[in-house]
């Protein structure tokens, strides 16, 4: 039976977003990506594995409520992920190309591996190591990654702030790009599959004419960079990069008003562009959120153009956000821990983003016994956008399935 | 409860008098200050001779072990930094640190420090201060305490310069209860007070005037009085003066040519380039402080950025002394009030971490080449050996010719142990 | 029996004293008493006539006495003189001046501020000491102040304060620190490792309390050391927590009037809290005598306590029954003898064997920049021209460019020579102003400023130009003693200045500018004692 067909997807309706599903990992996850059909989430771990885990069939319904629920368990076992093995360390970024059949990852060594999906388990058509060169005592970290809209090249962008081109086939160089003066931290493909956007640590965002292979436009996102007269190193920087579907609105997440180079607490914030005339329309701002947090990390807009942003905590509380882009005004609002990443799913009603879940005693820790001193955890929070529907329960019949 | 069990003792001295030699009268009574007293003259003398100097490196808010001294590539706590081999076979340190790796064999590194203070507050003074045991006065920072035993070179200079960024100006409260006369001269920015010129009416011979005559009305107004600022007031101008005949020093075009890009244009390379001057003109006590190293938020994009500024200036500084024939006499430390956590918190920041940690050290009295102390395996805690502040402020004297067992300070009668008196050396970084 | 001068002077303030309870001896008798208990030791000799004038000069105008003033005093015979002074001062325009300068060093920690004017500022505060607003008042309008009240606007330079602007912690900090005692820095985290009864608990009590709306009023927190969320509305240490107004739909107009921090206004500055009163009193206290009774003044608890208990509680009942008022308080604790103190040591003893916190003999006080600043101008006859200096067109001042040589011309007004002094002289920003640290670039201030050096020149009117203008040596040092140190120079000074000056006769301006000088750069024109 396919559980998976309904007879239309419930209506989007973000004040009513709540916790589907929860992933979880026992090292820290740094970003996530669903796949292009929608069955699986990808999500990059601290210890260089990614994991695939398949998704509830039934969106719209509570977890426990699914059909093949061990009824004499006491609670249902934790879903199991394929483990796909290759990186050495923080898997940093993760993309996948449209037609669904690569999905691509980097890490900060600058390995890149383009992943087989056809494959089952998935595993590596290619690997680069040291795709950003590194230079002595300045590693070549890859933290962005994008795929063009016809499938055949992957552009990776990190500390040494050149934008290179690979084929996605056979992984071989086919180019860079270059212009940034510092650190890039997001790529974004404009929706034209033709025009690439790059944001970096000063705020400045470079528009790319790919064909051309060189900057047409720059945007000024500096709000979003602090470098105040006593730091000893840059703040902030574009984060995140998303546009609407129409690609008509540019959102550019991080945070303003950095308050030091230490703690780097500052205000979380999205600058919202008009693309057509390059002008910046909005700063959306969290509801609750104050100075002293992190940046917005995970950063996309929903169909109806709603925009979404997940950023990172400290002290203060974070959330899930949701934003009217016409008026900046905060739609709804869901507490978060600090979270890195976020994906929208093909059906534009599910979101999954990867967050910190402390192990242990608050703090630092410092008095912990040694075995008791543990990495803190990683989970994958898929959030439904719709509704919560119950099955309603027959108490003569197992429950009801939905049928086609 | 919190955890900070009150590790001092109660407030009266509670050692034994008889084990130990106090140099200098008990009778009390020093004079000038009436606080504290000189070292027995024979024993300055000789120390005094072979001009020890110290250069303190002081990274306030915590430089990250694992991300510099004591990497752990790999593991679950070790980030995403590399290591790189150094000169020293068998040791590694972060990939960020090559110029410092490469010169490895002229270091000596503690990676067992365990310390008991994980705030910055009470914590930076604490460790300065070499957190001995309570004995109800406020012990000195390291440079007043080293200008006190030492006895200063005669050079006209502050014995105890502070090259930080920000304001500068005179620190009095460096010197705890050895009074303001071992403060410490805070340069702002590295650079010289303001008014350091005379303006060109008023002639060298005017000022030596102006100033005896100062100097007499201090001294008739101080008799009979307490001595509440009135000598630490007189003694500003007497700095003042010795440091208007050096202005050479901060004078950037004596500088050879390329010193300054060897170094580096961020501030801890200027500072620490500075430093080496102030040490070639014999400042016996040298401090550069660099802040904003509590990187309780975005650790590795931060330490990434910053740590090649240490690595460079740092290597520099080193090889510069050893070119100069000052590594000999001079003590180098470069250290923070603790490391960071090993764990990871949820804005990719590590929080503060006294369990163990690492200090770099180099020159005087010290073997060249050495690692001292193990981490465990994923570097959360010490495995072996493990050091404390008193332990290191022993090591401190002991590489200065001083034996911190057997001298003592006598403040008002009270003889008090210069570091604290349940721990030793560490033998094993000692020549 | 010849009663001498001074205690007749003494003794007679001491029948002017201010109004008492029936059966109850005038503060400054209570307060000799209650120091003389618990003296165990000799006490200094009550300070003379010059002492005396300059010491009071500076604490209630700010500044030393000018030559005549000086000489006046000297000449003046009558009993009463003393408290006479005193009452000239308290009534003089500078009384309102100098508390200004103080009041607002110990509230703004030389912090800047740019959207209410230095001059409104100034002026709000002189009026406020002038009219001898109470105490209590005046910070109530610190901590709020109605947007409709027009005349009060300027209190709120307080808040706005550079680095308190929209930053709670640091406005709870520094309230709890200047007007409470209690420096809870520690606290925002977790409870104080050293200071058991700086909790956190308190630390956000009054974070709540500082808030602009009812709904953040209830405030959560979790040490970072012991797990577990708690939280506290509006709370002040010892205090009960206030309930803070739930407001229903429809009442958002309410809602948008009600702020946490109109009840702080309420609730800190008031009888009822006791930490306000012990730390008031201890402030006003040390601004006099030079050290609190509770010292550090922002260290108060129990494992702290006060030098004088018994006294401590005295200072707080005068100040609560007489509702904060503070021209009194300062009056009666001049009128006592223990203010009265020498600075010079009781014969045969000394000074390591007389602690501060026993004030048997009186502790000599650094002199602000502000203070310093008025002084050198008064002392050099400079003070009429700078306050009537007028800004050169097209040529702006200010203290740092004109330290870095990026200004030609020399501070031209006192609020040009303010900025300057406050900044060479005065701690950074923030910083606590009552640190006296005598550091290097201060006297290189002194022996290089061009402004200072120009203070010195022979100009009609000015110190240089008086002493040059009087022929006669002898008389000249008479003169320069009595305009820098506001006495007479003792036989040996007079002869040692004199010699000095036959010495250089062929420059005798240069030797008199430089005779100044030295008297200006001592520790005796630094320092208040």
């Amino acid at each position: 039976m396919n559980h998976l067909n309904l007879n239309a997807p419930a209506p989007l309706d973000v004040t009513k977003a709540w916790i589907h599903t929860t992933f979880k990992h026992r090292r820290q996850l740094y970003c996530c990506r669903f796949s292009t059909d929608g069955r699986h989430v990808f999500a990059g771990t601290q210890e260089g594995k990614i994991l695939r885990w398949s998704l509830a069939p039934h969106p719209e319904l509570k977890p426990a409520e699914k059909p093949k629920a061990d009824k004499a368990a006491k609670k249902p076992p934790e879903p199991q992920a394929v483990v796909l093995e290759g990186h050495s360390t923080w898997v940093s970024r993760l993309v996948l190309t449209p037609d669904g059949s690569r999905l691509i990852s980097s890490d900060l060594h600058g390995t890149l591996i383009g992943w087989d999906l056809t494959a089952d388990p998935p595993r590596p058509a290619w690997t680069i190591k040291d795709a950003h060169p590194s230079k002595r005592g300045a590693p070549g970290w890859i933290r962005a990654l994008a795929v063009t809209g016809d499938g055949k090249t992957l552009l990776t962008a990190g500390t040494d702030g050149i934008i290179r081109r690979w084929s996605i086939g056979d992984g071989k160089p086919t180019g860079t790009l270059e212009g940034h003066a510092g650190d890039i931290f997001s790529l974004a493909m404009h929706p034209d599959g033709k025009t690439l956007l790059s944001g970096d640590i000063f705020g400045v965002v470079h528009q790319w004419d790919l064909a051309a292979g060189k900057s047409v436009r720059r945007l000024d996102a500096g709000q979003l960079h602090t470098r105040k007269e006593n730091f000893l190193a840059d703040v902030g920087g574009v984060r995140s990069l998303a546009f609407d579907k129409q690609g008509q609105r540019l959102a550019c997440g991080g945070m303003t008003d950095a308050k030091s180079n230490a703690f780097c607490p500052g205000n979380p914030g999205v600058l919202v562009f008009d693309f057509s005339t390059g002008k910046q329309t909005q700063l959306l701002r969290m509801k609750k959120g104050k100075a002293d947090d992190g940046p917005i990390t995970g950063l996309a807009f929903l169909e109806d153009g709603t925009i979404v942003g997940q950023g990172e905590r400290l002290h203060a509380v974070c959330s899930l956000e949701f934003w009217n882009p016409d008026d900046g005004k905060v739609l709804h609002t869901v507490d978060t821990p600090s979270g890195y990443d976020l994906d929208i799913h093909p059906d534009g009603r599910r979101i999954c983003t990867p967050i910190w879940i402390g192990n242990g005693r608050a703090g630092n820790g410092r008095h912990a016994k040694p075995e008791e001193y543990q990495p803190h955890f990683g989970h994958v929070r898929i959030y439904q956008l719709t509704e919560k529907k119950t099955e309603k329960k027959d108490p003569k019949k197992p429950a009801d399935k939905k049928k086609a | 409860m919190t955890e900070h069990a009150h590790h001092h003792a109660c407030l009266s001295p509670q050692h034994d008098v008889s084990r130990r030699q106090v140099l200098g009268s008990l009778a009390g009574g020093a004079a000038g200050f009436g606080l504290g007293t000189l070292l027995d003259p024979a024993v300055a003398a000789e120390v005094k001779k072979q001009q020890k100097q110290v250069l303190f490196i002081w990274l306030d808010g915590g430089m990250s072990q694992l991300e510099t001294w004591d990497p752990k590539p790999g593991t679950e706590f070790g980030g995403p930094f590399r290591s790189i081999p150094t000169k020293l076979p068998g040791v590694h340190f972060g990939e960020l640190v090559p110029d410092t790796a490469a010169i490895a064999d002229k270091l000596t590194l503690i990676r067992s420090m365990s310390t008991k203070d994980e705030n910055h507050s009470s914590g930076v003074p604490r460790v300065q201060r070499g957190d001995p045991k309570n004995r109800g006065v406020t012990y000195p920072f390291l440079g007043s305490a080293v200008t006190k035993l030492l006895d200063g070179p005669d050079n006209g200079l502050p014995s105890y310069m502070h090259i930080k960024p920000g304001r500068g100006g005179y620190m009095w409260k460096d010197a705890g209860f050895l009074g303001p006369r071992y403060g410490a001269l805070g340069l702002g920015d590295g650079k010289p007070p303001i008014h350091i010129r005379r303006p060109d009416s008023l002639t060298a011979d005017r000022a030596a005037v102006r100033d005896r005559l100062r100097q007499q009305a201090n001294k008739s107004f101080k008799a009979g009085r307490l001595d509440r600022f009135i000598s630490a007031y007189d003694y500003s101008y007497e700095m003042a003066r010795q440091l208007t005949r050096r202005q050479d020093l901060f004078d950037p075009s004596k500088l050879p040519a390329g010193d300054a890009q060897r170094y580096g244009t961020h501030p801890l390379g200027r500072h620490l380039l500075q430093a080496r001057r102030l040490l070639e003109a014999g400042v016996q006590f040298v401090k550069v402080t660099s802040y904003h190293w509590d990187t309780h938020g975005d650790n590795f994009n931060m330490h990434r950025v910053m740590v090649p500024q240490v690595d460079r200036s740092f290597a520099a500084l080193i090889n510069d002394l050893e070119d100069r024939g000052l590594l000999d006499h001079t003590l180098v430390v470069l250290m923070s009030e603790f490391g960071r956590t090993p764990k990871i918190n949820s804005r990719l920041g590590r929080d503060h971490w006294p369990e163990a940690w690492s200090v770099m050290l180099a020159g005087l009295g010290l073997k060249p080449g050495l690692v001292a102390g193990n981490t465990t395996a994923n570097g959360a805690f010490c495995d072996g050996a493990e050091y404390d502040i008193g332990h290191l402020f022993h090591t401190i004297f002991s590489c200065l010719g001083i034996d911190a067992k057997t001298t003592e300070y006598v403040n008002n009668g009270q003889p008090l142990p210069i570091a604290h008196d349940d721990m030793d050396v560490i033998a094993e970084v000692l020549k | 029996m010849r009663i001498p001068p001074t205690t007749l002077a003494i003794l007679t303030l001491a029948c002017i004293a201010g109004s008492v309870a029936d059966g109850a001896d005038p503060l400054h008798v209570d307060i000799d008493r209650m120091i003389e208990a618990k003296a165990a030791g000799p006490v200094a000799k009550l300070a003379d006539d010059a002492e005396f004038l300059r010491r009071v000069t500076l604490d209630l105008a700010g500044r030393v006495p000018t030559f005549k003033e000086a000489t006046d005093f000297h000449a003046d015979s009558t009993a009463d003189k003393r408290t006479k002074l005193v009452d000239r001062l308290l009534a003089s325009a500078d009384f309102p001046r100098r508390m200004q300068e103080w009041f607002e060093v110990m509230v703004l920690e030389r912090r800047a501020e740019s959207s209410i004017k230095t001059e409104d500022w100034s002026k709000w505060l002189q009026t406020g000491f002038r009219d001898n607003t109470p105490w209590n008042q005046l910070v109530a309008k610190l901590l709020f102040v109605e947007k409709d009240d027009a005349a009060n606007q300027p209190a709120t330079k307080f808040l706005k304060a550079t680095g308190r602007g929209g930053n709670s912690h640091q406005v709870t900090q520094d309230i709890a620190r200047i007007f409470l005692g209690r420096d809870i820095m520690c606290a925002q985290c977790h409870n104080h490792p050293s200071v058991d009864v700086y909790t956190q608990q308190d630390y956000f009590g009054i974070f709540s309390y500082v808030q602009e709306q009812p709904a953040k009023a209830n405030s959560e927190f979790e040490s970072v050391f012991v797990p577990g969320k708690k939280t506290t509305g509006p709370r002040l240490p010892g205090g009960q927590e206030i309930e803070v107004p739930k407001f229903e739909k429809g009442q958002e107009q309410e809602a948008a009037k009600y702020r946490p921090r109109m009840m702080l206004a309420r609730d800190l500055p008031s009888g009822a809290n006791q930490a306000f009163v012990r730390t008031s009193v201890n402030r006003l206290w040390a601004l006099l005598l030079g050290r609190g009774l509770v010292h550090p003044a922002h260290l108060d608890h129990p494992a702290n306590p006060p030098s004088h208990p018994a006294l401590f509680e005295r200072l707080q009942q005068e100040f609560t029954t007489r509702k904060f008022d503070t021209r009194h308080l300062l009056r009666e604790i001049i009128l006592s003898k223990t203010y009265q103190r020498s600075s010079r040591l009781p014969d045969g003893v000394k000074a390591a064997d007389v602690p501060e916190d026993r004030f048997r003999v009186a502790l000599p006080k650094p002199l602000s920049p502000e203070q310093l600043a008025w002084s050198l101008m008064v002392a050099t006859g400079n003070q009429r021209r700078m306050l009537e200096g007028k800004v050169p067109e097209n040529e702006p001042f200010d203290a740092y460019n004109y330290i870095n040589g990026n200004v030609e011309r020399l501070p031209a007004t006192v609020g040009e020579t303010m900025e300057l002094f406050s900044w060479m002289v005065g701690n950074p920003p923030g910083e606590d102003p009552d640190d006296y640290n005598p550091a290097m670039g201060h006297a290189l201030f002194l022996m290089n400023e061009r402004l200072v050096l120009d203070w010195l020149k022979p100009r009609d009117g000015s110190l240089v130009g008086h002493l040059v203008a009087v022929k006669k040596n002898p008389d000249s040092v008479q003169r320069l003693y009595l305009s820098v140190l506001s006495r007479r120079p003792s036989e040996s000074e007079l002869r040692a200045a004199v010699a000095f000056l036959d010495k250089h006769a062929t420059a005798r301006p240069t030797a008199l500018a430089d005779l100044a000088w030295s008297l200006l750069a001592s520790a005796e024109f630094r320092l208040n004692h």
